[in-house]
């Protein structure tokens, strides 16, 4: 049996299709500029985030995370924000031609009769024209990279040359005490002691320079040249032999002697001993 | 829609056969007899509203009634009354249908109608319908009242009642013409060339065709939104000072029923503009004669020769 439309069924149907078009097609405009929207906010939050973590690396280095607060605040807000305003309102500021007809057509997507029809039609031809690239401000996102580029610069300079925490100088009681050590009378191995208790390292107060005196630091031009030896720890299993027994015939063994330092038997005159004492009195005297 | 514009172009071009300039007084009596209101056109004597009317029904095939306003005239005068006739031999109460019974009723000069004259044309502007005795009769529609009233000379003449004065979608304001237009007056009334008469353009049917389609236009929930918040400014007390501290020119903000004409009237308006929806230069536009006789105005506004045209244009500014 043959199934032959009348023609006002065929209008519906046709209708029907405009429909769904006209719906998939302000769905996909949405999802477009609601990505566009979410890169241009999430940027946004990265350089308060980059601008945030530099400062904070300057003034108190260990409060670094802190930075991630107000970017996260922003980023929650503006989406929000974002998530309010009618998005089509953009689109109709960037093209004229749809100025009150989209958000006309959006809001009655799900009429249909004969004026709603054609403003969806008239709506869809001129949304064509549309294209995703009029909602992205060049310029701008451009500058806003380049912003946060300089500030990824800044943040590895800082570090690389040890600038962190440098701010915090100038500001009081901002002088981390941490690492000054002291360890000649105290008990290092005492808990206590490392933890921050009574007379711990945390407690210290440290007069004058936490380095010791500069004038016996001093090296003057002179270099110094420090040569590690290496030693060998390996050992080779098949060097390894059994323990051989050795006995001993006397007290003491023949390849175990003693001989005196020939540095105590040199005759030195008493009275270069004298000089050199000087010399060295008057070194540590400077 | 283009073809709608065709529609309303026509009519204007028809019109403008019989009256010279007066387009935007021509727009709005249109507007209304889409809406399916009643207006109310205000103008200095002699400014063709009469003419324009009467033009007006012929070009919609509508039967046209005209009353005059008198203090004398009586709501039987209107409604029409019954009246004792002869049928086979008995005699008998025949209703005799008054000028209301018409398509299109001109009610010239309401203001000097009595009160009581007056509100006869209340059930029928409201209801399309009139009681008479104890038999109810219906109106034959398309149903609609234009009155005129003059602006000066108001001695001898009974104000209209605000609850009237709501019952009228638009108020219109018939202005003079310019000085092209009267020497194109004088020109057609005073030489001896024909005159064109106006055809028919439309008739019962594609008026209430038109009338739907006005329902079917489609507005965005903003626009809407921004013709509630005019009417709600006019209620709000603060919204129209000249001083921080002085007092509220607006004495009686207007009804929910000029938010209900303010959407109607530019949707109406979309229409005849051939547009597939409303704009926000419509709603701005049909806010003063929706409006106009609306708002209540104090002592202290009129004082300061302050219209209600000007109190619009300040809400209109606050709502920007």
């Amino acid at each position: 049996m043959s199934v032959t439309r009348t023609l006002p069924q065929r209008v519906r149907a046709m209708a029907t299709v405009k429909h769904n078009e006209f719906r998939e097609m302000l769905l996909e405009l949405r999802m477009t500029l609601m990505n566009l929207q979410f890169f241009d906010t999430l940027l946004t939050s990265f350089i308060i985030f980059l601008a945030g973590y530099l400062l904070i690396s300057l003034v108190y280095p260990g409060w670094r995370i802190a930075a991630l607060l107000p970017a996260i605040a922003f980023f929650g807000v503006h989406v929000w924000m974002r998530i309010r305003r009618n998005m089509l309102n953009d689109v109709e500021q960037n093209f004229p031609l749809l100025h009150e007809k989209l958000r006309t057509a959006a809001d009655h997507w799900d009429a249909d009769n004969e004026i709603v029809r054609e403003l969806k039609t008239d709506v869809m031809k001129q949304m064509r024209s549309v294209e995703s690239a009029a909602f992205v401000n060049e310029r701008n996102t451009a500058a806003r990279v380049t912003i946060a580029v300089i500030l990824c610069f800044l943040i590895l300079f800082i570090h690389s040359v040890g600038l962190t925490g440098i701010a915090g100088k100038f500001l009081p009681q901002a002088n981390p005490t941490i690492g000054m050590l002291d360890m000649g009378s105290e008990d290092t191995d005492n808990p206590d002691y490392l933890a921050g208790g009574p007379g711990g390292v945390s407690n210290l107060e440290v007069e004058g320079d936490l380095f010791g005196e500069a004038n016996v630091a001093k090296l003057g031009n002179e270099e110094l040249e420090f040569t590690v030896s290496s030693e060998g720890y390996e050992i080779d299993i098949r060097d390894v032999k059994d323990v051989r027994k050795r006995e001993f015939d006397e007290v003491f063994p023949t390849d175990v002697g003693s001989t005196s330092a020939e540095t105590f038997e040199e005759n030195i005159p008493k009275e270069q001993q004298e000089i050199v004492n000087n010399y060295f009195k008057s070194l540590t005297n400077e | 829609m283009r073809s709608y514009k065709e529609v309303f172009d026509l009519l204007h071009k028809e019109v403008a056969k019989v009256v010279i300039g007066q387009e935007e007084m021509i727009q709005q009596v249109f507007i209304a007899i889409l809406c399916n209101g009643n207006a109310l056109l205000e103008g200095y004597p002699g400014l063709a509203k009469t003419l324009a009317i009467n033009t007006i029904s012929e070009i919609l095939d509508l039967s046209f009634a005209r009353i005059q306003g008198t203090p004398d005239l009586m709501p039987s005068d209107i409604t029409g009354t019954s009246i004792i006739e002869e049928d086979r031999g008995k005699r008998v109460f025949k209703f005799q249908k008054g000028p209301i019974f018409n398509n299109i009723v001109l009610a010239d000069e309401i203001n000097r109608a009595t009160p009581k004259t007056q509100s006869a044309l209340l059930e029928a502007m409201q209801e399309k319908q009139v009681s008479v005795g104890n038999q109810i009769q219906k109106l034959d529609l398309p149903f609609f009242v234009l009155a005129t009233q003059n602006p000066i000379e108001q001695e001898g003449t009974y104000p209209l009642p605000e609850a009237q004065l709501d019952r009228f979608l638009l108020k219109i304001k018939v202005k003079y013409p310019n000085e092209k237009q009267e020497l194109e007056i004088v020109d057609r009334f005073t030489g001896n060339a024909r005159r064109a008469t106006p055809r028919k353009v439309l008739n019962k049917e594609r008026v209430f065709f038109l009338q739907n389609k006005v329902l079917e236009m489609p507005i965005a929930n903003d626009l809407k939104q921004k013709a509630v918040n005019l009417i709600l400014l006019t209620r709000n007390s603060k919204n129209l000072m000249l001083t921080r501290n002085s007092k509220n020119l607006i004495e009686y903000g207007a009804s929910p029923r000029a938010s209900l004409a303010l959407i109607m009237t530019s949707k109406a308006r979309a229409l005849m503009m051939g547009r597939n929806h409303v704009s926000s230069e419509d709603i701005i536009t049909m806010a003063y004669p929706v409006l106009r006789h609306r708002i209540i105005m104090n002592f202290e506004a009129e004082r300061k020769g302050m219209t209600t045209d000007d109190a619009v244009t300040e809400l209109i500014k606050k709502l920007k």
